[in-house]
């Protein structure tokens, strides 16, 4: 099992103003599974990612498990990629330095930039190595940042809306990218995402969590063949059905 | 950005603007020696010119220069150094920062220059009251700047460096100190024109050596010339540290390192 979520709430604010964002959120992710978890602007999805990622604090009684670990803190072998790249990444250092950023106190100087080359061949930014982030397109930052989580190894990457500010195309270049990274390395992907045709797409389950506080609302499987490519999957009558269930669960009937 | 800044210095030294500025002396010595005002301490150019060259010649403007500018430097370098690291801490620490924060903006809101009465009396007419008061009035933009900088480094940077799990001090080396030096930059830069600003101002009521004795030299001997090229090469001490202190920048901090403010 790689995550492990039993009756988690969360609060967002400081204390005496705190909000209760998520209640009783309990579901698992499988070693090597990709779950999307989506649902409306504010309804604790980033929260609830955050908790995964040990940078939030979950209420007292939540249990939340990594690898069969407690979460208190960043777990070992856990990547995460932020939605907004222009803050997450450091535009003072060039693109190989910012993918080795996270191997500088642990892996010695020659495996490193081994480590580091490799990386940015996968992600496609070899030639890039050299440029800084702000001299690349939004969707070559991201590749950037994803270089970066990967760069560690991690068994799990937990992603916030990655591919929110991009446009289209670039959007479906990076999730047949991303599907390919997952697939070879078999790292498990915790997907947050409010595009519903992404999350199937992409996706092995979708989570849809809704209510104020949030819960878990549906656990919906894609029964979607892999690989999968951007027209035969999206055209294929599975593919239909999970996206016209998801558009239920979070609009109802209408 | 780099050849930018450069294009822009060859602007300010465009020929229409040299010739404005040549007019401009031309009319000042038409006004002094038709003695249009009859204003009896104003020095025509030509008599300026002549001061300098005299002062030039027996030495005398050279060991000014090197006083004023070395204890600009010196007590610029040593303000810099504690308004660095007092501003990392207070910027890093919220309850240094809570705790200290009334009694710095209490402080800075007093112009250095009324210290100058006390520092007198305390230290002397001495070189040590002067770099006091330089040191003091410098301390302040780069102290602001830096907590201002590491205030302002995205939240999202904190997270990263969590994730990434660098250690308090790999955190502070290598995002909160870089993030914040354009910041940091800014008010080093400030601080230099303060610095010099302070060190004259120290040489005319108490240290008496550099450019600001020379002023009040040249008043005593009734030599309003001499005065004006004290003047003269106070402002060009401004603009040549200023200038010097933009290349060191862009020489030692190579690009994207500091986003230099752009001109809108």
């Amino acid at each position: 099992m790689s995550f492990e979520c039993r009756s988690v709430s969360a609060e967002v604010g400081k204390s005496g103003a705190a909000r209760i964002v998520l209640d009783d959120v309990s579901f698992h992710v499988a070693k090597g599974e990709f779950v999307s978890i989506m649902g409306r602007s504010g309804a604790g999805k980033t929260t609830l990612l955050r908790v995964l990622a040990g940078l939030q604090q979950p209420a007292s009684g939540s249990i939340v498990q990594f690898e069969g670990r407690n979460v208190d803190g960043p777990p070992d072998g856990v990547g995460l990629v932020f939605q907004d790249y222009t803050s997450a990444l450091l535009p003072w250092r060039t693109v190989a330095a910012n993918v080795a950023l996270p191997l500088e106190a642990t892996v010695t100087n020659p495996e490193r930039r081994a480590r580091v080359e490799a990386t940015l061949e996968m992600v496609g930014l070899a030639d890039r190595a050299d440029d800084r982030p702000p001299q690349l397109s939004g969707g070559m930052q991201q590749r950037v940042q994803l270089a970066r989580a990967l760069a560690s190894r991690p068994s799990a990457l937990l992603m916030d809306e990655p591919f929110g500010a991009l446009d289209a195309l670039t959007k479906s270049d990076l999730e047949d990218e991303l599907l390919a990274l997952a697939a070879t390395t078999a790292t498990t992907v915790v997907f947050v995402t409010h595009d519903i045709d992404e999350a199937v797409y992409l996706s092995d389950r979708v989570l849809v969590v809704a209510g104020e506080p949030a819960h878990v609302a549906a656990d919906i499987a894609v029964d979607c063949p892999r690989p999968r490519t951007q027209i035969r999957t999206r055209e294929s009558p599975e593919f239909l059905a999970v996206r016209s269930r998801v558009h239920e669960v979070i609009f109802g009937t209408r | 950005m780099g050849r930018d800044n450069g294009t822009r210095r060859w602007d300010a030294l465009n020929p229409g603007g040299v010739a404005v500025l040549l007019a401009a002396a031309c009319l000042w010595e038409v006004f002094v020696r038709a003695d249009v005002a009859n204003i009896q301490f104003l020095p025509a150019p030509s008599e300026i010119a002549v001061a300098a060259r005299q002062a030039v010649m027996d030495g005398e403007l050279l060991g000014r220069i090197v006083h004023t500018v070395g204890v600009t430097l010196l007590g610029w370098g040593a303000a810099s150094i504690v308004g660095f690291g007092l501003g990392l801490v207070l910027g890093l620490s919220n309850t240094a920062y809570r705790y200290s924060m009334t009694s710095f903006e209490v402080t800075r809101a007093i112009p250095p220059i009324t210290f100058v009465p006390a520092a007198l009396l305390i230290f002397g007419f001495s070189l040590r009251m002067e770099l006091v008061l330089v040191i003091f009035g410098g301390v302040w933009p780069v102290l602001v700047n830096t907590i201002g900088g590491v205030h302002s480094v995205p939240s999202e940077l904190r997270d990263v460096s969590t994730m990434l799990r660098l250690n308090r001090w790999e955190t502070v080396r290598k995002i909160v100190m870089p993030a914040a030096l354009p910041e940091v930059v800014v008010g080093l830069r400030l601080a230099l024109s303060l610095c010099l600003v302070l060190a004259i101002v120290a040489e005319i009521v108490g240290n008496p050596e550099g450019i600001g004795n020379g002023l009040i030299r040249a008043r005593q001997a009734l030599q309003p010339a001499l005065m004006f090229v004290y003047v003269i090469v106070a402002g060009l001490l401004g603009v040549v540290l200023n200038a010097l202190f933009r290349r060191a920048v862009r020489l030692l901090l190579p690009n994207g390192t500091v986003h230099e403010e752009r001109s809108w």
